[in-house]
């Protein structure tokens, strides 16, 4: 849901708009770089944005601003932690939302999302790509704009390509275990996020769902992953079984791509 | 229509024609709008590269405020949890490199010749098997693939070959086995790289030297492969760039145990494996513990990069260009 409209936008901008300059040549080697860095970077850039919050919401022993920029000469506090303090939390409380983020579903989300997003962007700018210049070309000669001949004809031409890397982006952020790991996610937990047990609850108890993206949570990689390194061999059996459901998951997963992207390959009649 | 007077209330045309053009519309304000928050998501991808870079060097700079870095690039002992600490990354890169080492020699080939099969080799009926196959391969959680070398690789294969019959002494986790599995995992991605490398080699050149009388391997080895070279040396790299950065099959498979060491059958603890383990152990922000998971993190961090960025140096400068 974060990941998806960022990474469409950002293909589109590469791919239609923008020009040749140093900052567009920047930005693509910088979206090829992002694709092959290890998970685990990624995973270490979420415990300290979003989880941590650079140390600012804590009275903790580390705070990273100011190591970087220095503190005033009252000794407390430096632009960013002012800003913070005086103007992020209290508009925080009022919402209800926990500061820092902490274990909560949102930061696993949003590292995660930074993870598949140069994926997404990849996968989209080679759909929009093999759509021939002709149907852009017939678009603006009856007078369409940009963003009309965009938004009307180019990208529900390529929604079967962008689908298909979504997809497999998806399938790719299901199986990560390293970043959920550095962010700390608990390997077992009792209570679905939002206290959520079953559809019913959430008709009867909307509000779980508005305070799902805020609670604590854990992920089936993760509790895998604590199963393989026990040493019983119950464990072992386990974890199997954990394998099993995970790869039933996934293989489902990759082949609603696979069906969508022979299906449309058909359809398409250029 | 030409006319001799211009007077002031004419736009600036040349010629004095007025301009037709309405100053402002709704349409073309829509249009500048939607521009500009299409580059803010392409330029997030920026914010996100600057962020990584700003975290990891300012936790790393802490870090050396401690640690020298002479002893960090030097000592061979890896002990930051210990009371007698010593910060020598030797030993963490030695593993990442034992097992990286060890993947590419068994998934560097064997990728390669499953590009080389699929491209020149097979029937189309035959493509349509393993492609989809390959593909579920790359699919494949990384934590199942350690939980694959723990259970099955280690007692199954690497202990019956090397101890039953050469008699080396094999512990239950080693660099072999998270080696053999991270080999495994890269295969897909040599081969699809290198697949569409050799795919784009054009039909001429095998054609032309059919018809100098050679014979298929020939063509594949001496006329396909070279001029497919770049590509394949990029899809290298990039192999090797993902091996090093592998995580979740070496905490399982290698061990906890930084030691300098070349032998592949005792247990050592790579890079990756260290941010994990003392990610789960409860470390204080602000130990020195806590900012030697930066340094070790900023480290793995340069070589990855550097290894893309030469991956794609080579693709861009020395790609052949067919008329």
């Amino acid at each position: 849901m974060i990941s998806v409209p960022v990474g469409v936008g950002a293909a589109v901008y590469l791919e239609e708009y923008a020009r040749g300059t140093w900052l567009t040549r920047l930005i693509r080697l910088n979206i090829a770089n992002l694709a092959g860095i290890p998970s685990i970077v990624y995973g270490i850039l979420g415990l300290t944005v979003f989880v941590r919050m650079f140390g600012l919401f804590d009275s903790g022993p580390h705070n990273l601003t100011e190591s970087l920029l220095g503190s005033f000469d009252d000794g407390q506090h430096n632009l960013i932690e002012r800003v913070a303090v005086e103007i992020i939390r209290p508009v925080a409380n009022l919402l209800h939302i926990p500061l820092p983020l902490g274990n909560t579903v949102l930061a696993g989300a949003l590292t995660l999302s930074l993870l598949v997003l140069p994926v997404i962007i990849i996968s989209t700018q080679e759909a929009l790509r093999a759509i021939p210049s002709s149907l852009r070309h017939g678009s603006y000669a009856l007078g369409a704009t940009k963003w009309q001949t965009i938004r009307h004809q180019v990208l529900p031409a390529a929604v079967p390509g962008i689908l298909t890397g979504v997809i497999l982006a998806l399938s790719r952020a299901i199986g990560e275990t390293a970043p959920l790991v550095i962010i700390g996610v608990p390997t077992y937990l009792a209570a679905t996020p939002g206290n959520i047990a079953s559809l019913q609850d959430l008709v009867e108890n909307p509000t779980g769902l508005v305070e799902a993206p805020f609670t604590s949570f854990t992920a089936l990689p993760m509790i895998v992953f604590n199963w393989v390194r026990q040493a019983k061999p119950e464990f072992q059996n386990l974890a199997s079984a954990g394998i099993v459901v995970l790869m039933g998951l996934l293989l489902l997963m990759n082949s609603i791509a696979i069906i969508i992207r022979q299906r449309f390959q058909k359809r398409i009649r250029w | 229509m030409s006319s001799t007077t211009i007077t002031p209330l004419e736009r600036n045309l040349p010629g004095g024609r007025p301009s037709l053009a309405r100053k402002f519309s709704w349409l073309a304000a829509k249009e500048t709008a939607i521009q500009s928050v299409l580059a803010a998501c392409a330029l997030l991808s920026i914010l996100t590269t600057v962020g990584i870079v700003a975290v990891l060097a300012t936790e790393t700079i802490e870090f050396f405020k401690v640690a020298s870095i002479w002893e960090f690039f030097t000592e061979t002992r890896w002990t930051p949890q210990f009371e007698d600490k010593h910060f020598g990354i030797l030993p963490l890169f030695s593993g990442t490199m034992l097992v990286a080492g060890i993947a590419s020699l068994i998934g560097l080939p064997l990728g390669l010749a499953s590009a080389l099969f699929m491209s020149e080799y097979a029937s189309p009926r035959t493509r349509g098997i393993v492609k989809p196959t390959l593909e579920i391969l790359a699919g494949v959680p990384t934590v199942v693939y350690g939980f694959f070398a723990l259970v099955f690789l280690t007692p199954y294969i690497i202990r019956p070959i090397f101890r039953g019959l050469l008699g080396l002494d094999v512990d239950i986790f080693n660099a072999a086995s998270a080696g053999v599995a991270v080999g495994i995992m890269i295969i897909p991605t040599v081969a699809s790289l290198s697949e569409d490398v050799l795919r784009s080699v054009p039909r001429s050149l095998r054609e032309g030297a059919y018809a100098l009388g050679s014979t298929k391997f020939d063509v594949c080895v001496r006329v396909v492969l070279p001029a497919a070279l770049s590509g394949i040396l990029a899809s290298f790299l990039l192999a090797i760039s993902r091996a090093v950065g592998e995580t979740m099959i070496v905490v399982i498979a290698c061990g906890q145990n930084p030691r300098l060491t070349f032998n592949p059958f005792t247990s050592t603890e790579t890079m990756t494996a260290y941010i994990v383990n003392v990610s789960l152990g409860d470390t204080p922000a602000g130990t020195i513990e806590y900012f030697s998971l930066y340094a070790v993190a900023a480290t793995l961090f340069v070589m990855t990069l550097a290894m893309n960025i030469l991956a794609q140096f080579i693709l861009r400068r020395y790609r052949e260009v067919y008329q």
